[in-house]
């Protein structure tokens, strides 16, 4: 579950340290309308950060790590997560800790995947196919959670 | 055994497990809606989408939070998007056949 909530935090990191550095180092082009606006917004959340992310970031790329692999990661995440809330009615994994943790990060995905995916279709894609079926399970679970004895 | 245990005992435990739906549902609802005012008409949609799956999935029960969410669905029935505002005509049409009321004065106020 720590590394489930870490894997999708450092998506929203790394987006927002890119979002500040193409703040930082480029005109808002007309052509990129669109991206420039919600540019703006990252760029103001990213302000702030500690500059300690954006090292950290930097450490992260040069092991290789890439916005590729975060996508890719990121999917498998909610892909996991989406299967652990479908069995839990049986298993009794999941708790009020576990689902505080889980909703800043899985809802924040919404947004954060926005900037993160290269494309409008591929974040559609990710959100209908897995995202948001995701956190309407978890919400349905956490019906059951409440009726269920061990709880 | 059931059968033994007065009708008044019972009442209480059931209140708790709706206050308890509540307590879990409210913070994933809100944070859902919250993410309904974004800048960005996809995120809205995605969100809004995500919002009636909650209804279209967990139904009867879910609609606790009817009066939470209706300030939203009232914003967005303006929304410049014409996606978002169909999606939302389509989400007060859910809430009102699970409600069983028209919802027309609620979302004008």
């Amino acid at each position: 579950m720590d590394h489930c909530v870490s894997y999708l935090q450092w998506a929203d990191l790394s987006v927002s340290c890119k979002a500040a550095r193409k703040a930082h180092s480029r005109e808002a082009p007309a052509a990129k309308k669109r991206r420039t606006t919600t540019t703006t917004t990252a760029a103001a959340a990213a302000d702030s950060e500690s500059s300690s992310e954006d090292a950290w970031l930097d450490a992260v790329t040069a092991t290789g790590g890439s916005v590729r692999d975060q996508i890719a990661v990121c999917d498998q995440v909610v892909r996991a997560l989406h299967q652990v809330f479908v069995v839990d009615a049986q298993l009794h994994f999941m708790g009020k800790e576990k689902f505080d943790r889980l909703l800043p990060v899985l809802v924040g995905q919404l947004e954060w995947s926005y900037y993160v995916r290269p494309s409008a279709e591929q974040y559609k894609t990710f959100v209908h196919a897995l995202l948001a079926p995701a956190i309407v399970e978890m919400a349905a679970l956490m019906g059951n959670f409440v009726c269920t004895p061990s709880s | 055994m059931l059968c033994a245990v007065s009708p008044p005992f019972l009442i209480p435990s059931s209140l708790s497990l709706i206050t308890a739906n509540q307590t879990l549902w409210q913070p994933l609802n809100h944070a859902v809606l919250l993410k309904t005012r974004s800048r960005v008409a996809l995120v809205r949609f995605s969100a809004l989408k995500v919002v009636l799956g909650f209804y279209e999935k967990i139904r009867e029960p879910y609609i606790v939070l009817l009066p939470e969410t209706l300030p939203f669905v009232a914003e967005l029935m303006q929304d410049t998007d014409e996606h978002v505002e169909r999606l939302t005509h389509q989400l007060s049409k859910l809430l009102e056949q699970l409600s069983g009321e028209s919802l027309d004065d609620a979302l004008k106020k």
